[in-house]
């Protein structure tokens, strides 16, 4: 029977979205089942295959003038383009649901180089046009960030502020930053009162943890 | 999607106080602003201290009324937490948000049974950010009050699910329910009223019900407040069906 | 609902079962006889997304000339699809001695998407009305147990850390796999969905103080 790989992949995307709506933090891709989108796109073909096929008899037969029992004609000839319509449908929400996520990855990263070094155990998991896609999805968001809306850090902290200094603890060392309220040196396991909005990226990156 | 999906669901509890605190509320002010401009003059000649006066800006350009030592005033909650904080006002507590005041409500939500008390709707968050930031403004003991409230917020909660069991299609009315706690149940309602919704469209007269649509609008209808964002057909197509 | 919704895909892939109403040449494959013809009559079981479309297909108009259906045959569908055992008259039986301890999962992990669309074909008012009543009374339990469960992790939670979570984990989640087993795809995510919010509200309350 037709189709029955595209249920699997399904099925897959199903764990992997439930994977992901369980944990709320970071967004984690599963590797990509290349080995299964292969076998369904061999199996489109054989469609397509099948469904030019049955045309070309179509065509032989009512070119013979021969009573064509149509409907039989039709009957195989919709199975098999239903068959390749589901397959594609799988296939599109598989991969649909994966660059999803990949968006999420992009946000998650503040639309920062997403390919970069500690993010390298991911990639492994995407393929290459999905690293691409990434990586062009990113570029946009700095885009949108850089252009007019550079007054508003669309990627900021999504909490609502609630004061305007705040008790921060040094998680990792991150040498000295500069504030209008003067010089700090982050060295590890130290506090600050500072400002909120001085440090906000800092606090997203992991350097500190607000107290 | 930018904005995590848990935050398309419904208002973060953090947001819902963000919300509340562009409420207004009665102060007594600590101190006295001077007037801009022309009332400036007048003002500083009989003040023979000049570090003792105030001038309030804000940020969105928008007029703060001049404070005048004691004399009650009202200004936005954010705005008197953060006098608050630098001791420079004391917050006039609600007449609601006393042991008498709640005892009233309590006793209301004891007798009618199908109803809710008429406490403001926003009732949780301000006394939650009151008790924790306004504590020395209180006449009655906290502890008394904390506890009226969180019986309150018992009794009422019995209700609400009492109230579940007559979920239905088309319509729900949660009167006198606060922000907060309507919020909580957004995400509950919203789902099941919408299945029950299609569940009930589904056998309605196709005749006149469009094939299904498989715009993906997923993107578009971001609304957190009262749509579902799971089922594009709530927000794409106001006669929604599956076939 | 979308097309991309992953779940509606897997409600379509719910199997049917089918009655052939004309011999088909060629169709044996989809009853594991491939190269043979299926016969008028011949009983199986098909996916929803094949099934349904062959049964309706005679309302399907042809662009093509030599595809119309015939003017002097009175157009039959293909195919006939016959109550699913979802639906059967044993499982609403079920539903109506005893709606919540049933275990939907098992019966269909998509029960009321399947339901749905069932009843938008053939317009089963008992149905739906049998449908409606069962989420209603679910619902009420899957929104107490969603509640209920806020509280217990009220304080873990505020903490915060994972090693306290995984902790105190064990005696909840034998509580709450057992009956969440038993829930449909879309019960779980109500389930999930209104336990998240409930255990945000708490953890909001219990900051505050």
């Amino acid at each position: 029977m037709y189709c029955e790989l595209a249920n699997k992949l399904v099925v897959e995307a199903k764990r992997t979205e439930q994977l992901n709506s369980r944990n709320n933090a970071r967004t984690t891709l599963p590797v990509h089942n290349d080995e299964l989108v292969r076998d369904i796109l061999n199996e489109v073909t054989q469609l397509k295959k099948n469904l030019e096929f049955f045309k070309e008899q179509q065509d032989i037969m009512s070119m013979d003038g021969a009573s064509v029992d149509s409907n039989v004609m039709k009957c195989q000839y919709f199975v098999n383009l239903l068959c390749l319509e589901r397959n594609k449908r799988c296939l599109l929400g598989y991969q649909k649901l994966r660059s999803d996520m990949l968006d999420s990855m992009a946000w998650e990263n503040n639309g920062m180089d997403v390919m970069g070094s500690d993010l390298g155990e991911e990639n492994s998991n995407l393929t290459h046009q999905e690293q691409e896609y990434l990586k062009k999805y990113s570029e946009l968001i700095t885009d949108m960030k850089s252009g007019e809306l550079t007054d508003i850090d669309l990627s900021g902290s999504l909490t609502p502020p609630r004061e305007i200094f705040i008790d921060v603890r040094v998680l990792k060392d991150a040498g000295e930053i500069q504030t209008e309220y003067g010089v700090f040196n982050l060295i590890k396991d130290s506090q600050f009162f500072v400002r909120q909005s001085d440090v906000e990226r800092l606090i997203q990156q992991g350097f500190l943890q607000k107290i | 999607m930018s904005l995590p999906r848990r935050l398309q669901e419904t208002f973060s509890p953090e947001e819902v106080q963000f919300i509340v605190e562009n409420q207004k509320i009665k102060i007594f002010p600590r101190i006295t602003t001077s007037k801009r401009r022309s009332g400036n003059g007048s003002h500083s000649s009989n003040s023979d201290d000049d570090m003792s006066r105030w001038r309030m800006l804000t940020m969105d350009g928008h007029e703060l009324e001049n404070m005048i030592v004691m004399k009650s005033t009202e200004v936005t909650l954010w705005l008197a937490l953060l006098l608050k904080q630098q001791s420079k006002c004391n917050i006039i507590i609600p007449e609601w948000l006393t042991v008498k005041g709640l005892d009233l409500m309590l006793q209301y939500e004891k007798r009618n049974i199908q109803r809710f008390s008429a406490l403001p709707w926003d009732w949780l968050v301000v006394s939650e950010i009151l008790f924790k930031q306004a504590a020395d403004d209180f006449n009655d003991p906290i502890y008394e009050l904390r506890n009226r409230i969180q019986d309150l917020k018992e009794i009422r909660q019995m209700k609400v699910l009492q109230g579940l069991k007559n979920l239905n299609e088309s319509h729900m009315q949660l009167d006198n329910l606060g922000l907060l706690e309507i919020n909580e149940l957004r995400p509950f309602i919203v789902e099941v009223m919408d299945k029950l919704r299609q569940i009930h469209a589904s056998v309605l007269d196709t005749t006149e019900t469009e094939p299904q649509d498989y715009d993906d609008d997923k993107d578009i209808g971001m609304g957190t407040s009262i749509s579902s964002n799971r089922d594009t057909s709530s927000s794409g197509l106001p006669n929604a069906m599956s076939f | 609902m979308g097309y991309y919704d992953i779940d509606d895909m897997l409600t379509e892939g719910s199997e049917i079962p089918c009655k052939f109403l004309q011999d088909i040449p060629g169709l044996g494959y989809l009853e594991n006889n491939p190269g043979k013809p299926i016969k008028a009559n011949a009983k199986l079981m098909l996916p929803y997304w094949l099934a349904h479309i062959l049964a309706a297909i005679d309302n399907i108009p042809l662009s093509e000339d030599s595809m119309t259906v015939d003017d002097e045959e009175e157009p039959v569908p293909f195919l006939e699809m016959s109550t699913p055992e979802s639906f059967s008259q044993r499982v609403i039986n079920a539903i109506k001695t005893d709606p919540k301890s049933l275990d939907l999962h098992s019966i269909n992990p998509h029960f009321y998407e399947l339901a749905i669309k069932w009843c938008a074909i053939y317009s089963v008012k008992d149905l739906a009305k049998v449908v409606s009543e069962l989420l209603l009374q679910r619902s009420q339990d899957i929104n107490n147990f969603a509640y209920s469960m806020s509280t217990q992790t009220k304080n873990i939670d505020s903490i915060g850390t994972m090693s306290n979570i995984t902790e105190s984990k064990p005696n909840n989640l034998l509580a709450s796999s057992s009956f969440l087993m038993t829930l449909d795809e879309l019960e779980k995510y109500v389930y999930r969905t209104s336990h998240e919010s409930y255990k945000n509200s708490k953890r909001w309350m219990y900051q505050n103080k």
